[in-house]
């Protein structure tokens, strides 16, 4: 746990360095929500607000936006690990990483706290926005259980990292499908409108997705939108869901890194 | 041109190596730009999807060219290869040339996948000749603007950083969801400096009247703009590549 720690601080120093990054992490989010912003305030406000109002019960579509970004921030960091397990594969580092007095789930555990901390520096600007946006719909309950679904979704974050690093170890493109997962989850997760509008095929699947409920919740609590099921059909639905991609991806973790180890990780 | 050929055989073989790459490429271009045609469903204005649709495939051609081509160089430096490509008997230029015929190819992959997808979900492009015509222009005329920012990112390595940002900000200022006509002036000022602006209001009208008629003097204007960045890259990269032989710096990142 002590060199996990120091792993994740030796990684939070050397992104430090790079002063470029942070501008470029700040501004993706916000500039991936700004063409649908855009697309309200030149030429289509009445219909999009029509329909917000609607089937969210705002009428706040860039507080909505908002908070669709900074909550995709903190579940998608996290995904990073397999990011940072791919370079270490690619510049030939890999036998290095696994000779090292740090266990795979330490590494996990390292990459993720310091990508924790630098969502939570670069999303300063998103968070607060996003509260001044919606100041008038959430008192210090409401932010504290909104806060208790994000860590829910932190949770079922890890199960999806344990699951996707097990997957890299043994199959090496475990980065192409969190690449695919990470470009779909905005979409299918309700970042930009309700999922219950996508084609219905997307709409189920997104419902298997912890994170659609994550979001329809904290927005339930911050913004007082509708919900797609009722809070706490949806409260349960998270908490089961959350457990049981963790569970399962921390066993599928451990069979597919024996398997790879036992197949020799030379090689990518 | 026999060296390009093989430098985009040798890329195309090692894609093929990896199969999920495949269904990566084919599946994430609906995920990325599907929000963007969806929100202007919803909206209920009529065409405004279809139109949504071609701005944002456009940009994401400008999007894989950046990847391509503006960050070509990047990968080969992180795994310490860039000198080798450097005392490979193959100028600079012509490898990012190799591969910006390889992100074409990969964009026409792309872009029937993301059609079918979207016109499974109800919203059609009507297709006609010209359309494909359309393609090649904005793939030889990206690949200008991109080889200008691979050199830029030659230059300064960590521009890199920037580069999906750099994207976003292009994509927006060039009209991928909105008329450009509706910005400020100020703004259309910067749009009509961006060689896309220029390709997505030819491939709307396109899209709309179903003709080319009216196209010439954009087509003109984008001519003229995609050389000067074109020139200008081409400056920028032996610029950048004589100052990181004398530096010595090829294999630092």
């Amino acid at each position: 746990m002590v060199r996990s720690l120091h792993l994740a601080k030796a990684s939070f120093l050397s992104a430090k360095r790079y002063r470029i990054d942070w501008y470029g992490a700040f501004l993706t989010p916000l500039l991936t929500i700004l063409p649908v912003v855009l697309l309200y305030y030149l030429g289509t406000e009445s219909g999009l607000v029509r329909f917000f109002y609607g089937a969210t019960n705002t009428k706040n579509i860039v507080g909505y936006l908002l908070l669709g970004a900074a909550y995709w921030n903190y579940v998608e960091v996290l995904w990073g690990s397999v990011f940072a397990l791919r370079y270490y594969m690619r510049i030939g580092q890999l036998e290095e990483l696994f000779i090292m007095p740090v266990s795979s789930i330490g590494y996990i555990l390292s990459w993720s706290v310091s990508g924790l901390v630098r969502v939570t520096v670069e999303s300063v600007p998103i968070i607060v926005l996003a509260i001044l946006m919606n100041l008038m719909t959430f008192n210090l309950v409401r932010l504290a259980l909104a806060a208790g679904v994000v860590v829910l979704s932190i949770i079922a974050s890890f199960g999806f990292v344990f699951l996707f690093f097990g997957i890299t170890l043994r199959f090496r493109e475990g980065d192409e499908l969190v690449s695919l997962l990470g470009n779909a989850a905005p979409l299918i997760g309700g970042m930009f409108f309700p999922v219950n509008v996508l084609p219905k095929g997307l709409e189920y699947f997104a419902y298997a997705f912890p994170f659609t409920w994550g979001l329809d919740l904290s927005r339930h609590f911050l913004m007082n939108t509708n919900t797609l099921l009722g809070p706490k059909k949806e409260s349960i639905f998270l908490l089961a869901l959350s457990f049981l991609y963790l569970g399962l991806g921390v066993i599928s973790f451990k069979i597919l890194q024996n398997r790879a180890r036992r197949k020799g990780l030379q090689g990518f | 041109m026999m060296k390009m050929f093989h430098l985009v055989l040798k890329e195309m073989k090692i894609r093929l190596k990896y199969k999920f790459v495949w269904v990566n490429m084919a599946l994430t271009p609906f995920f990325i730009i599907g929000p963007y045609v969806f929100s202007s469903k919803i909206a209920d204005v009529n065409s405004l999807a279809e139109s949504v649709l071609i701005g944002a495939l456009l940009w994401y051609w400008l999007n894989q060219y950046f990847f391509g081509v503006g960050d070509g160089f990047t990968e080969e430096r992180e795994e310490g290869a860039l000198i080798s490509v450097v005392l490979a008997p193959v100028s600079l230029l012509t490898f990012l040339f190799s591969k910006a015929i390889d992100t074409f190819l990969m964009n026409l992959y792309i872009t029937f996948f993301t059609l079918l997808f979207f016109a499974l979900c109800g919203i059609n492009l009507e297709i006609h000749p010209y359309f494909f015509l359309l393609l090649v222009v904005s793939g030889v005329y990206i690949t200008f603007f991109s080889i200008f920012f691979a050199a830029l990112s030659l230059w300064k390595k960590r521009i890199r950083s920037i580069n999906s940002a750099t994207q976003f900000f292009f994509g927006i200022l060039s009209g991928m969801v909105n008329l450009v006509e509706n910005f400020p002036s100020y703004v259309r000022l910067v749009s009509y400096m961006i060689p896309l602006t220029y390709l997505i209001s030819i491939g709307r009208n396109m899209i709309k009247h179903g003709s080319t008629s009216g196209f010439v003097p954009q087509l003109l204007v984008l001519t003229c703009l995609s050389f000067f960045y074109l020139i200008l890259g081409i400056w920028l990269l032996k610029r950048a590549e004589n100052e990181i032989r004398r530096k010595g710096e090829w294999e630092t990142w």
